[in-house]
């Protein structure tokens, strides 16, 4: 499903070297690594927010390198979640929707659907700045989800969460990737949560793959448990 | 004792920004500053000043709500050089400028535009275009301000979710950007009503003609009215007044809405 190719960019501080990985369609996998490994650099190249360098991004078997992000059908949840604040609950969810020119009942619908199935159905009224966290992430995550994306990429959508909830969170997260089956790469830093949801983990370390390997024997940095990036699936 | 002394800094401004005021309002009883505000030629600057003054916002803010996205959100050669001279109207004298206009008004290219497409030397259109040079730079200011504190991922996520590079600009930036421009459209026209050095130096000072709020208290003490000079320029406060308020009323009433802190 996602196919990335010796992907190398550099942003800042920040940087990629060589990145190559493959995720297979249906699989949930995650990033981790320490702050300034390159994650989140990593995410936004597979998004199309990044130019690459060099390198080759394949997504469902098609070379979108040289693709703008609107063209890639990818759903994203970035860092702390950018909701839109000029935009109530309902709308910021239906935004991706009205951009496909789906009609009121289509929308109606999908919003109807997408908010049952992460327990918003209360909240679409209310203005994105008075909502919690917790609110604010299942919001994000149904803005995300409510096309229906056949990849979806969470950026430490849990990090600022409260710890009982982000495991609620993990369990609904966990739920709706068996229901709809959507590719996700996930970015963290906690090696629960990777275990949590994902069959595989790669440790990126200065903008290359140190280890992939299952999440449970991935040490935070380095070290036993993961297959070398080299003999690892690529 | 610092803060004391600061409190002291303030005190002393208000008093002295008070007393000019008051000299202002001294100056002009009651019934001759009805008289003067009622007269024909203080109607028609009046009507000049808000008309002018509104046509070179809208034309400053057409030119700067692009440029002011580029310089906030492109990389380019020379960038800096472009950032630094469109400093230059802000802080070089409006006198200056419209010397400039009036000197190019003077050369082959400018000739052509005065004779076969609009008369600016002497005219009402002079006012405007004097007013958009001087007021266009600090539309670019304040706009690219405004941009520089969007958050960028706004618009990356609306790409992702399926907007071109225009429709995030038309959907989400702007939208984003909205009380701040509104801030910047109201300093722009407060700062065009009062724009008097390159007015008077390409559109000259001719009474009922070119003859704005500030030329018209330019020629008030000309002819040693100042009676009538002192009622202008309250009118010219009471303006400018309403227009910072009216940018302080919009900045509570975006904060209100979640958006006060972009304002």
């Amino acid at each position: 499903m996602i196919e990335l190719r010796g992907l190398g960019t550099e942003a800042g501080a920040f940087r990629l070297r060589g990145v190559t990985l493959s995720v297979g369609a249906g699989e949930y996998i995650a990033v981790t690594g320490p702050t300034g490994s390159g994650k989140t650099v990593l995410l936004e190249s597979i998004a199309g927010l990044r130019r690459n360098a060099k390198g080759t991004v394949f997504i469902r078997g098609e070379d979108v390198s040289r693709w703008p992000p609107e063209w890639r059908g990818i759903g994203y949840v970035p860092q702390d979640r950018v909701l839109f604040p000029f935009l109530d609950v309902r709308e910021n969810i239906a935004f991706p929707l009205r951009l496909r020119g789906a009609g009121r009942a289509e929308i109606q619908a999908a919003l109807s659907e997408t908010a049952a199935m992460l327990g918003i159905e209360g909240l679409l009224g209310r203005r994105v700045g008075k909502l919690s966290g917790g609110e604010a992430q299942r919001v994000a995550l149904a803005r995300a989800l409510v096309v229906k994306p056949a990849v979806l990429l969470l950026d430490e959508p849990f990090g600022s969460i409260h710890p009982a909830l982000r495991r609620k969170l993990w369990h609904e997260i966990e739920a709706l990737h068996r229901r709809t089956g959507f590719t996700a790469v996930h970015v963290t830093h906690d090696p629960e949560e990777a275990a949590a949801l994902a069959s595989r983990s790669v440790l990126l370390v200065d903008g290359a793959i140190e280890r992939i390997g299952a999440p449970e024997g991935m040490p935070d940095r380095g070290g036993a448990g993961g297959a070398p990036a080299s003999g690892g699936p690529s | 004792m610092f803060k004391a002394a600061a409190a002291g800094a303030l005190a002393l401004l208000g008093i002295y920004f008070g007393c000019l005021l008051a000299s202002i309002a001294g100056a002009a009883s009651p019934g001759r500053f009805l008289a003067v505000l009622g007269s024909g030629e203080v109607l028609f600057a009046i009507r000049l000043s808000v008309v002018c003054a509104t046509l070179a916002t809208l034309a400053a803010m057409a030119v700067a709500l692009p440029a002011a996205w580029a310089l906030s959100r492109l990389e380019f050669p020379g960038k800096n050089l472009v950032d630094t001279l469109l400093d230059l109207p802000i802080v070089v004298s409006p006198i200056a400028l419209g010397a400039a206009l009036l000197l190019f008004f003077g050369t082959a290219p400018g000739r052509f535009v005065e004779d076969r497409i609009a008369g600016f030397v002497f005219t009402w259109g002079g006012l405007v275009l004097a007013q958009f040079t001087v007021v266009a730079a600090l539309a670019v200011r304040l706009l690219k301000s405004t941009f520089d504190s969007i958050d960028t991922r706004c618009e990356g996520i609306a790409r992702v979710m399926g907007c071109t590079e225009f429709q995030a600009f038309r959907k989400v930036t702007l939208r984003l950007a909205w009380p701040g421009m509104t801030g910047a459209v109201l300093l722009t026209w407060a700062r065009a009503v009062g724009e008097f050095g390159a007015s008077v130096t390409l559109a000259g000072a001719t009474a009922m003609k070119t003859e704005t709020l500030p030329i018209a208290i330019s020629l008030s003490f000309a002819t040693a009215d100042v009676e009538k000079a002192a009622a202008v320029v309250l009118v010219l406060v009471g303006i400018a007044s309403a227009a910072l308020l009216s940018l302080r009323l919009v900045i509570v009433a975006f904060r209100n809405r979640g958006l006060g802190d972009r304002a």
